[in-house]
């Protein structure tokens, strides 16, 4: 009798554990444009801290790593930076304002393609179960001209209800980073093949 | 067998209620729980805190014990003399990514005059630009003076409407070389109080799915910035901010103007 429940728990453990969904709704891949083939190499700069107040508990080196990632999944040649190079602390408003002088600062000397990547917020909290939210930022640049070739946002949320996803709350912040790099990098499309 | 039987019933009955018991139990702390974090306007790590009062002081009180407005030390002036800048509130739909500053930074905050300010030359249009105008007169007025703009030398009023456009950042704190050579302009005696308030809204929202039991929390916040930043050196003297997460709140929510009151909560410059 033991052993029927204690392979009951288990399954259900596992049932619970593999569906903590991640919000992520299907849409379709975006159109692929030509300016993205000509991205020769990607250079992802360390992850910028925007978050507000308290900023323990994510890896930075972690979320860096997922976004070469999934940009490697999408066919692009990318390399993680140790440094956001000459520009030394990127803040968003000067990444929005895209100063063609500014942006060539950003990242390795030798990169042409940079991707700078803004932690805006992650949190998690325990309901009637728990759920985890996330959102980034991502800016990708061509610093041979100044150029913002693509900027876009990744809100990922992650969450289940019941006794285990209460007990599931410190899964959730991880959840939900994966599922915002998922979604901010959907958005950039396939690398088209050359020739 | 008639004993035996009642016993199975009698063992059957103490087995269900104590499953009850254990049911309710479970349930109990799962309501507190979720009482304490459903509105947590915080930063991970808040301590729950057990459910009394109206909804919105459950949901400043983490905050309040975990995330107060930061104190940023710093020795002001004398009699420190500080020009109000127009709050810059920005309204950010999630979904479409549209972002819309309201209060260009380059006007003044209209109807200051003095310390003392009374209540009635407040302004009270509703909007989110007069809860922080009022707020800030209500926190810091008595605590220094306000500077009435009309009475500012041109070379100050150009400074800061300058400084009025980079409100966004000096609201936390990040001082630019642009800033710095703006703030050149104002004496070592002044100050400017910038506010910078963002809603984020339109998002996803909280759900639920019955066949996987998939939650998910809104994705909507509301964040509060403000700083007042010494004159000539660019020195921050006082922060503070307030993160609200998972609401988007309106001008005419009670919470937003108690966490206002909050973030003035422990301005005191000496």
């Amino acid at each position: 009798m033991r052993r029927v429940f204690r392979s009951g728990f288990i399954v259900l453990l596992l049932t619970v554990a593999v569906s903590v969904v991640c919000a992520a709704k299907k849409r379709a891949e975006p159109q692929s444009d030509s300016k993205f083939g000509a991205i020769e190499n990607i250079s992802v700069l360390p992850i910028v801290d925007a978050r507000t107040g308290d900023k323990a508990g994510v890896s930075l080196e972690k979320l860096q790593r997922s976004v070469v990632n999934a940009l490697k999944r999408k066919q692009y040649p990318v390399q993680a930076a140790d440094s956001s190079g000459e520009a030394g602390e990127i803040a968003i408003e000067d990444v929005e304002a895209a100063d063609p002088q500014y942006i060539k600062k950003l990242g390795p000397a030798d990169a042409r393609w940079v991707l700078i990547i803004f932690l805006d917020d992650v949190a998690s909290k325990v309901t009637f179960g728990s759920t985890g939210n996330a959102k980034l930022s991502g800016f990708l640049f061509d610093k041979s001209s100044g150029e913002l070739v693509w900027k876009g946002r990744g809100i990922g949320q992650a969450g289940q209800g019941g006794l285990m996803g209460m007990a599931m709350k410190g899964a959730m912040k991880g959840a939900a980073l994966e599922a915002a790099v998922f979604n901010l990098i959907r958005e950039i499309p396939k690398r088209p093949k050359n020739g | 067998m008639k004993t035996r039987s009642s016993m199975s019933g009698l063992f059957y009955c103490q087995l269900c209620r104590n499953a009850v018991i254990v049911l309710i139990t479970l349930v109990a702390l799962a309501c507190s729980a979720s009482a304490a974090e459903e509105n947590s306007t915080t930063q991970p790590g808040a301590q729950p805190k057990s459910s009394s009062g109206s909804q919105a002081s459950e949901a400043l009180a983490p905050a309040s014990a975990t995330n107060p407005a930061i104190p940023e030390t710093a020795t002001a002036p004398v009699q420190l003399k500080v020009v109000l800048l127009k709050p810059l509130v920005r309204l950010e739909n999630t979904r479409s990514g549209i972002k819309t500053d309201f209060g260009a930074a380059t006007m003044f905050a209209p109807t200051i005059t003095n310390v003392g300010l009374p209540h009635d030359r407040m302004r009270s249009d509703g909007s989110y630009e007069s809860l922080l105008l009022n707020a800030a007169i209500t926190g810091v007025g008595p605590k220094v003076t306000l500077l009435d703009p009309r009475k500012l030398e041109p070379s100050v009023v150009e400074a800061c409407m300058k400084l009025g456009s980079l409100s966004s950042r000096l609201a936390r704190g990040n001082v630019n070389e642009e800033a710095l050579k703006a703030l050149a302009s104002l004496d070592e005696q002044s100050a400017i109080l910038v506010h910078f308030l963002r809603v984020e809204g339109g998002g996803p929202g909280r759900s639920w799915n019955p066949n996987s039991g998939a939650i998910t929390s809104s994705t909507d916040s509301t964040l509060i910035q403000a700083a007042l930043i010494s004159g000539k050196t660019g020195k921050v003297i006082w922060k503070g901010e307030r993160l609200i997460r998972y609401k988007a709140l309106k001008p005419t929510d009670e919470a937003l103007g108690k966490v206002l009151t909050e973030l003035y909560g422990n301005f005191d410059i000496k």
